[in-house]
This record gives structure tokens, C-alpha cells and sequence, in this order.
């Protein structure tokens, strides 16, 4: 059963490893060719089996699915040909049996311009719904700010010809923005977020949170009103349902995301978790670099947070981050970094999974989830990494990386009994990473899977509160490529030692602190030569690591007496 | 008493330097106490190959017994004692530090430390000295203090310490912040600055990259380790670091003098046999220059071992010149392309270094090195901000046959089979002319 919310515990979601899955694309149960609820519960035993914490669904609403489903139609509802309410409520129901906890998307800036309330707006400007959303008879309002989809949208405004008005939106013209400044929509977002904290959703990840005002002369992202509702949507929830959590996607610097998290003299008081964006491309950049460096230095800007408060790290979701999508900041950095570099270019932009990123090759997938499991932050993995599935790059926009989930080498890969052709998305055919080579039930009966290994690292991870507690410590060392730091939360400390260069690598490092220490390797408790006064030696294979325990009194355990 | 056999076995030492001639010992920072444990600090007088005298400092512990894992730190025996190299005893290192951080003890003849900026040494902390060292010795204190004692010292101030203090006062990003300094009377004997345990130098980085590009030929601006981008950020440091040093004053020379010290210096090469016709040619055209030629305080010595990557950017190290040179002659203004020139030679060395170790083919080797270097050499000087006018391209490459025909002998006299990397590199620098 769930470990009960006690006071003196550390807050679940900071030692929880999450799993994104696609309802539509996870497991069909009924046979139309698109996944379900009920099929999503029925694979719940596999998240289970892998170690998963809890699982993040990206919406399943009434949509006219024209952005992913995150153009929402309903708020309270469930996408029909994904299942019901029922199935939903059942769904809670055996992932919370298993020790699973459901987040779920909330979309609070904007919805579908197929949204009732859109519909009731434009129709009846004097109507209850008349003032939901930002309308103009000009569309010269707040022009200092971006606009975000410059591939699709002219501008911010779009004319509604029902209305005779301008309405606004951050995103799509399909998605017009709610008008947080009339407070019945605050208390209509709240009503959402009531009726599914009442069927007992674990929490929210709050999606595009940094637009929700707009102000004249701004640039309309992380306004203060943006973040005063987002403490009252915090106090809200805290007082209601403690231990629900809100976890912000908020696509800016570290060192704005951490006004997401509130106050640090409250331990933090807007969203309890908020996504660390620009560690994922520093990571694919420092195995590039064979450089540590570029991790280094995002470590050494990101700032602290309060007390209370995670980051959520990725290597690849949904929605893949492209580099018009990084901070100006970053997008500047790998510019100049991969100026001349073909391959980079093309890679950093298009919507990849992790696997064919890294040419499949076995050594940088096992690296890459190492460091995503052991640096600052709750880890979150993205449907079929675990197995190293495969993108369909013939696919159009970002379904290339939501095709089916690979179950086994049957028809359909296992995700359904519809004939192929009335699939949702195309079963990966590819004869590397097709569902005839990559799947579950194969890795399953390999003991040396991909799969088996992730399982196997979430249990040391499990065991080791330092990675989702513990302090950061950069190591440095001799050698330039190889990412060496300690993780520390009270007696527990982890050496992770990483090799960013596809050649063997010497390291030394100054573990004068850990004088007297035999580092024993996690993976095989073998116990290392202990620690003395001079800097201590590593070699590592090609894309090799190192997780250590350092702890006093842990050595001579093979010592007959 | 004879402390030479230890000497002699030290990167720091100069090797044609000739007897011990005379020793003196600064007060005990640790007097001898029951165990016969004891810490001072000694100044060793040898006669160098032309008679003239340098002076070490080397600090020295007392013990009544050897003591384990010191072994190669045993400098002499004396009196009963056995006597080490106290930098490298870690109890000595303690009372070394307790010395200088202890107010009252502070006397005549003592070493004092001082600082700019109220910092206070801690006795009490961890110290590890640093092994990859050559002319110096350096400690690091707790995680962020360096400790770097001078091993050649001499009457006036040291160039570290006086330009790092200068640069720290105006908030540099490019060098590490001095926290303070030793001296007695007026010799300089060491210095403490910022300690950044998690950077790397520029020499390690620059070959790693092309570690990465041998491995799979093809256009260096399409390797995967690529560094071109850190050369341009490490020439905007080595920028940033001669703008603050101009500050502190400018003067010009006559182009007809430069070009007469550096072609004494070349003459007094192996290489002037060869090359000592086009060298003359080159060394003209600088005394050519119409217009007299900028000088100003400048490094003296920059090459990518002098550079840290640090996780907010480059950092530039050891502003002493060369340490075998007189002091006053280390502290001389001269011509920044001197500096830029040593970086460029630096970053020449990088591939062939590489190349050699491992014993890539030349004929693979040498287009892949040539584009590598060219890329980043490229890279350095347009970060540095560097002008493509003939007065720059002419100091930049005489600096470059000066710096090349110094190596060709160093390497000839240290490592015989890297002397084709400088010997190349002059043909290179020479066939222009």
C-alpha cells in the first residue's frame, strides 16, 4: 500500500522516479487500434516489475487533437476513445495497489477553441463565459511578447470572425489563453483540479505555467501575477490534499524556474517540482565534447532550492526539445558549439528518441540513464527508453517518437489486436529497432537486456537515498572527460564517477576527504583498494561509469577471520 | 651536509646548475620538541653554470625516526635527524601554516603572511599537495585555497604575485582571485589563491579533442570533440587579461631592438645553423616596422598548461614568467603577441603530442594536426580579437620562430624524439619568408 504522508519523511516525489506514457500509444484493450485506459492498467504489473514510482500522463481529454491532446475540449473528461471516468478511477485505483502514483496534465493557460467555454465566449460576449478569455478590438496589445510557435504563427492575436474580435494566445489559433484576470476562471481552474484530486490523482504537471498574465511592456512570462496564483493554487491544494504535488513546465533558465518554487523560507510555497530543461542537451553536448564542462557549468548555475522542492531531469519526452525551444541562453551556447557541426545540428533539432540519438549503441544509452539517475532531481523516463525503442522518422510532427509501445514480436508488437492498419500510429518496422527485435518480452527473457539493467539501476537507486536527497559535489579531476561528483545525504554518500569519451580513461581524484575508505561498486559490491593520502586512481572503459558507496567501516567485509 | 642528490632529482631544479654553496634557516616555524620534531624553512644558495647565484626555498621537517610514506621526500641526514622535504610531509605542512598564521610569532627574520583581502590561513585543514608540478609546488588547503611556494626565489617581488594581486583588486574573471602571500624581508616565498578543484587545464582538453578527431579522420570542424569553440573563449580570456595588465602602464619599443634580442636569442640556438639566414630575414622585417611597437606587462610564459577550464569559464595561471630568469628581467614589459604566439606554438604541440604517443602514421597524421591547429589556432586569435595587419602577423611570427627554436632545444636536451614537433613548426614558420 502507499507509504502513508507523515511529517518527518522526506516528500515522496523527491525519491520517486517517474514514467511518461501515451495512453494512446501504450496498450489497446479493446481492439480499435488505439490505446486505452484499460490497457494502460492492464501493463501496469511491467512499470511495477521496472521499479517506477509513478507514472505521468500527458492528457487524455476530449480533444480535437490538433496539439497532442494538450488542446483540451473538456477539462473533467476523458477522451472517449481512450476509455471513462470509470476507467480512469480504476486505473488509480491498481497503480496506487502497486505503490504507483499518478500525475496527470493540466493545461491552465488556454484550451481548445472547441472548449465550451471558448464556444459560450465568443458567442455571448455578456454571457457567464463572456470575460474567459483575453479579447481585443486591437491587435497592437502587449507586443513585447515572443511569439513561441514562429514556424505556424504570424502573431499572438487572431481575429474571431463570431465575436468581431481579437482573442489571444501564447500557442496555437486553435488554442486561445484564459483570462486570468477575471477571478471566476481562477475558480474554475480550481473546480478542475478539485474534481480530479477527488478521484485521487497524485498531482498536476502544470503545463506552459510562465504565460498565464499578460501585462503591457512585459514580456508576458514569469509575471508576479503569474505567480501569485500560482501560490493560491498551492495553499489551495495543500489545504485540501496534502501530499499532492504541482509540477511545473516552466521552459526558462534555472535561474528563473526557481521562482516557480515560491518562498524558501516556507520550504517553498508555488509548485513543489518544476522541470530543469537545459541539463538534457548538456548532456547529449558533453558526450559530443568528450567534456565535462558542459555539465560542470550548468550544475554550478543551477541555484539552490527551498527546502521542499525537486527538479524534474529527462532525457527525452512527448514533446522533444528542439533548439528553438532552449533558453536564448543556451540556444546561443550550442550554437556556437555546434556551428560547424552537421551532425549536431540536425540531431539537437529533430524529435528523436534516445536510442537512435546515440546510434544504438548500448554503452552511451547505459551512460546517459546512469547520469540521468544520479544527478540533482527526480528522474523522468519517457515510455520505451527503457527498452531502447526506436522513432519513426517518416512520421509527421512529433508522432515519430509516439509510436506504439513494443510489448513483444507479434503482430501489432503486442500494443493491439486491430488489424495494423487501423493502428493509431504505425508499429515501428525498422529492422533495428522494429518491435521484432526490441520489445519487452524479449528483454524480459534476457538477463543482460537493456531492461533488466534499468531495472536493476532503479534498485540501487532505490536504496540510496543521497541521489534524490543528497547534496551536488563537482570532483573535477585530472581529466577533462570523465564527470566526477559526490552525492551526500546524511551518512549515505555516492561517488559517481562518468566517462563523457568513447576511449578508456584514466581519473584521479582528490578523496583525501574519504581517507581510509574502500569505495565499494554498487552494481557488483566489489570492494575497491581504499582511499589513501594521494589522489585516487580510476580507469574506466569507453562510456563507462562508477557508482560508489563511500562509508566508514564497510571494508575487510571479505576478510576470513 | 648535503641536500644536492634530492635537489637534483626535482622538476624544479635547474638542471645545469652547479654546488650547493651556502644554506640559511629562517627561524623554526616548529621548534624541535621532545620527539624531535621540528619545521623550518631553508634557503639554498647553488652556483648556477655561469657562476652567478640562485637561491631555493626549501622547506624542511626534522624527525628522530623515518616516517612511513615519506620516503621520497627524504632530502638528507643530519645530526641524528633524518631531514625532509617538508611540502610534502603532511604534520610539517600543519606547522608550516600554523606558523604563518600565528600573529604573535611573527619576528625578525620570520616569514610573514599577508593579504589584501583580511583572509586567515586554518592550520587545522587538509592539505594534499598537487603531484603534476614543475617549477613550483603547490598545496591545496581545505577545498578552496591553493598554496604555491616559490622553489627558485630572489630579492623583489614576484610577478605572481604582484600581477595577480593587481588583477584580483579589479574583480578579474581571467585569473584566480590571490587571497595573500609569503615573504621575508623582501623575497617573495609563496602565495595563496582561489583553488578550483572541479577545472582542468587546457593542454588535457585540447587533447582529448584530438584524441577524438585521430580516431576518426575527417574535417576538424566536424570532430566531435571539437574545442574550436573553447580556443575562442580562451583567447577572450588571454584578451580580458592583457587589457587589465595595459592598465597598469604602456610603453613602446624601438622594433629595432626587439628584433635584436630576439635574433641574439635565436643565434644562441642549435637552430641558427639552419635557419639562421631566413631567421635574419624575418628578425629584418620586424626591425623594419615604421612604427615603434607597444609593450606593457604580459604573462611571459602562456602556454595551454597555464590555462584552467573552470565551470565559469577560462582562468589564465603562473603570471611569473619564466622562473629561470632573473627576477627583474621577468617583470620587464614586452610584446603581448609574445604571449599569443606562446599559445599558438601551444596549440601546435597539441595534435603532434597526440600523434607521436601514439604513433599514428604521418602521413595520416600531418593533415589531420595542420587542420586541427589551424581550426583553433584560428579560433584563439579571433576570440583573442586579434587584427589581420602586417605589423601583428610579422610579431606574431617572429615571436613564434623565437618560441619554436627555445623548444627545439629544450626538446633536443629533454626529449629527443618530440624535437620534430618545433623543428616542423620552424620549417613551417620559416619556409614563408
Amino acid at each position: 500500500m502507499m507509504t502513508p504522508v507523515s511529517s518527518d519523511q522526506p516528500p515522496w516525489f523527491k525519491r520517486a522516479v517517474f514514467y511518461e506514457a501515451l495512453v494512446r500509444s501504450y496498450a489497446d484493450s479493446d481492439g480499435d487500434g488505439v490505446g486505452d485506459l484499460v490497457g494502460l492498467t492492464q501493463r501496469l504489473d511491467h512499470l511495477q516489475w521496472l521499479g517506477v514510482d509513478c507514472l505521468w500522463l500527458p492528457p487524455f481529454f476530449p480533444s480535437p487533437l490538433r496539439d497532442g491532446g494538450y488542446d483540451v475540449a473538456d477539462h473533467t473528461d476523458v477522451d472517449p476513445e481512450l476509455g471513462s471516468i470509470d476507467d480512469f478511477v480504476e486505473l488509480l485505483g491498481q497503480a496506487h495497489r502497486r505503490d504507483i502514483r499518478v500525475i496527470i496534465d493540466v493545461v491552465m493557460n488556454h484550451t481548445s477553441d472547441a472548449h465550451p467555454w471558448f464556444r459560450a465566449s465568443r458567442e455571448d460576449p455578456d454571457g457567464p463565459y463572456g470575460d474567459f478569455y483575453v479579447w481585443s478590438d486591437t491587435d497592437r496589445r502587449y507586443e513585447d511578447a515572443r511569439i513561441i510557435f514562429v514556424d505556424t504563427e504570424s502573431s499572438n492575436w487572431t481575429w474571431d470572425p463570431v465575436r468581431q474580435q481579437y482573442f489571444w494566445h501564447r500557442f496555437y489559433s486553435h488554442q486561445p489563453d484564459l483570462n486570468y484576470d477575471h477571478p471566476p476562471v481562477h475558480d474554475a481552474m480550481l473546480r478542475v483540479l478539485d474534481f480530479w484530486l477527488d478521484l485521487g490523482v497524485d498531482g498536476f504537471r502544470l503545463d506552459a505555467v510562465p504565460y498565464l498574465y499578460e501585462r503591457e511592456g512585459t514580456d508576458g512570462e514569469n509575471l508576479p501575477e503569474t505567480h501569485a496564483f500560482l501560490k493560491k493554487v498551492r495553499a489551495h491544494v495543500d489545504a485540501r490534499y496534502p501530499g499532492r504535488i504541482l509540477l511545473a513546465e516552466a521552459n526558462q533558465w534555472p535561474s528563473d524556474v526557481v521562482d516557480y518554487f515560491g518562498d524558501p523560507a516556507d520550504g517553498g510555497d508555488e509548485c513543489h517540482m518544476a522541470f530543469h530543461f537545459p541539463v538534457m542537451p548538456r548532456l547529449f553536448m558533453a558526450v559530443r565534447r568528450e567534456s565535462r564542462y558542459p555539465i560542470s557549468e550548468i550544475m554550478a548555475q543551477t541555484p539552490a532550492i527551498p527546502a521542499g522542492c525537486q527538479w524534474g531531469i529527462f532525457l527525452r519526452n512527448h514533446d522533444e526539445l528542439t533548439l528553438e525551444m532552449v533558453t536564448d541562453v543556451d540556444r546561443d551556447y550550442m550554437w556556437s558549439e555546434y556551428a560547424d557541426d552537421p551532425r549536431m545540428k540536425a540531431n539537437i533539432g529533430i524529435r528523436r528518441r534516445l536510442a537512435p540519438l546515440l546510434d544504438n549503441d548500448l554503452d552511451q544509452m547505459e551512460l546517459f540513464t546512469a547520469l540521468l539517475l544520479s544527478l540533482p532531481g527526480s528522474p523522468v523516463l519517457y515510455y520505451g527508453d527503457e527498452i531502447g525503442m526506436g522513432d519513426n522518422i517518416w512520421l509527421g510532427d512529433r508522432d515519430g517518437v509516439r509510436t506504439p509501445m513494443q510489448w513483444s514480436p507479434d503482430r501489432n508488437a503486442g500494443f493491439s489486436s486491430a488489424t495494423p492498419g487501423r493502428l493509431v500510429l504505425p508499429v515501428n518496422q525498422d529492422p533495428v529497432f522494429g518491435h521484432q527485435s526490441v520489445n519487452v518480452e524479449a528483454q524480459t527473457a534476457d538477463r543482460s537486456s537493456l531492461l533488466h539493467w534499468t531495472r536493476r539501476m532503479l534498485q540501487i537507486r532505490r536504496q540510496h537515498p543521497a541521489f534524490g536527497l543528497g547534496d551536488f559535489r563537482d570532483l573535477g579531476g585530472s581529466n577533462p572527460s570523465v564527470l566526477s561528483f559526490v552525492r551526500t545525504h546524511d551518512d549515505d554518500t555516492m561517488l559517481c564517477v562518468n566517462n563523457l569519451s568513447r576511449f578508456p580513461q584514466p581519473v584521479e581524484l582528490d578523496l583525501s576527504a574519504w581517507e581510509g575508505v574502500a569505495p565499494i561498486e554498487m552494481f557488483g559490491g566489489v570492494e575497491f583498494p581504499r582511499i589513501g593520502q594521494l589522489p585516487y586512481l580510476l580507469t574506466l572503459a569507453g562510456h563507462g561509469f562508477y557508482w560508489f558507496r563511500l562509508r566508514r567501516g564497510l571494508a575487510g567485509a571479505l576478510e576470513v577471520p | 651536509m648535503s641536500r644536492d642528490g634530492y635537489l637534483r632529482r626535482q622538476r624544479w631544479f635547474v638542471g645545469t646548475d652547479r654546488e650547493v654553496v651556502g644554506r640559511r634557516a629562517l627561524p623554526w616555524s616548529r621548534e624541535p620538541d621532545a620527539d624531535g620534531f621540528g619545521v623550518r624553512i631553508e634557503l639554498v644558495d647553488v652556483h648556477t653554470a655561469t657562476g652567478a647565484l640562485r637561491t631555493y626555498q626549501v622547506p624542511a621537517s626534522y624527525r628522530r625516526e623515518p616516517f612511513p610514506g615519506l620516503e621520497n621526500a627524504l632530502m638528507d641526514e643530519e645530526d641524528g635527524y633524518l631531514v625532509y622535504d617538508a611540502l610534502l610531509d603532511a604534520h610539517a605542512r600543519g606547522a608550516l601554516l600554523a606558523g604563518l598564521a600565528d600573529d604573535d610569532a611573527q619576528g625578525a627574520g620570520r616569514a610573514v603572511f599577508a593579504s589584501d583581502d583580511g583572509t586567515r590561513l586554518d592550520p587545522a585543514a587538509v592539505t594534499v599537495p598537487l603531484v603534476a608540478e614543475q617549477s613550483n609546488t603547490s598545496v591545496v588547503v581545505g577545498d578552496s585555497l591553493l598554496w604555491k611556494s616559490f622553489r627558485i626565489v630572489g630579492s623583489g617581488p614576484n610577478p605572481d604575485i604582484e600581477l595577480g594581486r593587481a588583477l584580483t583588486a579589479t574583480g578579474a574573471r581571467c585569473v584566480a582571485p590571490v587571497r595573500g602571500w609569503v615573504g621575508v624581508g623582501d623575497v617573495d616565498l609563496a602565495m595563496f589563491y582561489d583553488y578550483y578543484p572541479s577545472a582542468s587545464d587546457g593542454w588535457d582538453g585540447a587533447r582529448a579533442s584530438v584524441r577524438d578527431l585521430l580516431a576518426d579522420p575527417g574535417p576538424a570542424s566536424t570532430a566531435g570533440a571539437d574545442f574550436a569553440a573553447e580556443a575562442a573563449r580562451l583567447g577572450a580570456a588571454v584578451a580580458q587579461l592583457h587589457d587589465l595588465l595595459r592598465r597598469m602602464g604602456t610603453a613602446t619599443a624601438d622594433p629595432t631592438q626587439l628584433a635584436d634580442r630576439l635574433r641574439r636569442r635565436f643565434e644562441a640556438t642549435s637552430s641558427s645553423q639552419r635557419w639562421g639566414h631566413a631567421a635574419a630575414v624575418a628578425f629584418d622585417e620586424l626591425a623594419g616596422l615604421a612604427e615603434p611597437v607597444a609593450v606593457q606587462r604580459v604573462h611571459g610564459d602562456l602556454h595551454l598548461g597555464q590555462t584552467l577550464r573552470t565551470v565559469d569559464g577560462w582562468r589564465v595561471f603562473d603570471l611569473e614568467g619564466e622562473p629561470s630568469a632573473p627576477l627583474e628581467r621577468r617583470r620587464e614589459p614586452d610584446s603581448v603577441w609574445r604571449d599569443v604566439a606562446g599559445m599558438l606554438r601551444s596549440l601546435d604541440y597539441a595534435p603532434w603530442s597526440v600523434g607521436l604517443q601514439v604513433g599514428t602514421d604521418p602521413d595520416v597524421l600531418t593533415p589531420l594536426a595542420r587542420d586541427w591547429t589551424t581550426r583553433n589556432a584560428s579560433a584563439f586569435l579571433e576570440g583573442y580579437g586579434a587584427t589581420a595587419d602586417r605589423a601583428t602577423w610579422i610579431l606574431l611570427r617572429c615571436h613564434q620562430i623565437d618560441k619554436a627554436a627555445y623548444e627545439v632545444d629544450y626538446e633536443l636536451a629533454h626529449r629527443p624524439s618530440w624535437a620534430s614537433i618545433p623543428r616542423d613548426a620552424l620549417q613551417r614558420l620559416l619556409a614563408a619568408s
